[in-house]
């Protein structure tokens, strides 16, 4: 899997950092086969056998300076060298700038010099994340998700179920949406689900009656999170006339992703408050996550006091 | 009743593509019908058809081809119905 120098740069750009285009900026399509890092300081000490030359080129304080010292014709030698290997492109940290003859050899071969202000270790680590994101697998799926009491909660359940009211009456009582009605989920390296919106309805929420609003323009900054690991899904659902509802709620999961991610099914019912039942599920599963299950415990305890009739 | 899925491919040929008020009234159909309506354009996974928000990130410009899919008893009508409002380009 393969990104473009582009898609990283956005990436970057994204995050609030800066990735201006040195030279080369025509050749953005360039693909960058192996998404990685490398600091060719081998390289333009002339060493080439093993180097890595699908990976994104940084260039960093001590390989400038070392180019730097070299005498004018070796340098344009060595330079040529790395360009030759066919790189995705080339990153100087530290805001310094190419040379002309640096900037002219990036585009006799086609690829792009970018610059970033940070320092190298900084922009590596950045970078490195970016990178693993823009090839971390993906998933859409349809629910609302928001930041409930620190987790991530999404609300899942067919149109028309009241996902995006419940999640309204969620943000007026302080809580932080997320998206709504669609879910990016991106496993990052960690193994974690990562939920976010898609770019074009970010912030925005469609409510019958109302149309599309804006979150953080009527409910203010607070009422809002970019991104948000997943941990649980709460899945709403009519009950149909007839069919019995769960009283005593198992522990159930549903798998994204290959993760497994903990389930709770409520049925809505007309006057029901979801967001008061949707919080304290949520503050139920807080209370498991640190190891403490009630439902469990309530058995074992009712179990306990039956052994003992039983006994006497 | 049969639950197989009834999917049929249409081109968006209203100026300003389908955005957010045609996509209003792609769900003021879509929710008439019980069926369980999806659409989705080259490559990008299916959206839900009953919601706004869903059904403008599938981002289909003028001369895009986006298939309707439903699975349903009405399924039929419902992919019918809004394959008819998408050709009167959404009434624009």
């Amino acid at each position: 899997m393969s990104v473009s120098v582009n898609e990283f740069r956005e990436a970057v750009l994204n995050q609030q950092l800066h990735l201006e285009i040195e030279a080369g900026g025509e050749y953005l399509d360039r693909e960058i086969e192996e998404v990685a890092i490398n600091r060719p300081g081998l390289a333009v000490a002339g060493f080439f056998k093993y180097f890595a030359n699908k990976r994104v080129q940084i260039l960093g304080l001590a390989e400038s300076e070392y180019i730097k010292l070299l005498p004018d014709e070796e340098r344009a030698r060595r330079v040529e060298g790395l360009f030759k290997q066919d790189i995705p492109c080339v990153v100087l940290t530290r805001g310094r700038h190419a040379s002309d003859d640096f900037k002219c050899l990036a585009e006799k071969f086609k690829t792009p010099v970018l610059r970033s202000t940070m320092i190298t270790g900084n922009f590596i680590n950045q970078a490195t994340l970016t990178l693993e994101d823009l090839v971390a697998p993906t998933t859409r799926l349809h629910g609302t998700m928001l930041d409930v009491l620190g987790l991530g909660v999404m609300i899942e359940g067919s149109s028309g179920v009241g996902k995006s009211e419940a999640a309204l009456a969620l943000i007026e009582r302080g809580h932080s949406l997320v998206t709504d009605d669609l879910t990016i989920l991106r496993k990052n390296n960690s193994g974690e689900l990562v939920g976010t919106a898609p770019e074009m309805t970010r912030y925005h929420m469609e409510i019958r009656g109302l149309g599309v609003i804006n979150v953080p323009s009527l409910f203010g900054m607070a009422s809002i999170t970019t991104e948000k690991p997943l941990d649980m899904i709460i899945a709403l659902y009519h009950p149909k006339p007839g069919e019995p509802e769960e009283r005593v709620s198992s522990r159930r999961t549903r798998t994204v992703l290959d993760v497994e991610v903990p389930l709770v099914t409520l049925p809505v019912r007309a006057g029901r408050d979801m967001s008061n039942v949707i919080e304290v599920a949520v503050r139920n599963q807080k209370l498991r996550m640190l190891g403490h299950d009630t439902a469990e415990s309530f058995n074992a305890n009712i179990i306990r006091r039956l052994k003992k009739r039983e006994d006497s | 009743m049969s639950d197989d899925m009834i999917s049929k491919e249409v081109e968006i040929q209203n100026e300003y593509g389908f955005h957010f008020v045609p996509a209003g009234k792609f769900v003021n159909i879509a929710s008439k019908y019980n069926a369980q309506i999806t659409v989705e354009r080259d490559g990008i996974e299916p959206v839900e058809g009953k919601s706004v928000i869903a059904l403008v990130t599938i981002e289909a410009n003028k001369g895009c081809k986006i298939r309707i899919n439903a699975v349903g008893a009405d399924a039929k009508q419902a992919v019918d119905e809004l394959v008819e409002l998408v050709d009167s380009k959404f009434g624009e």
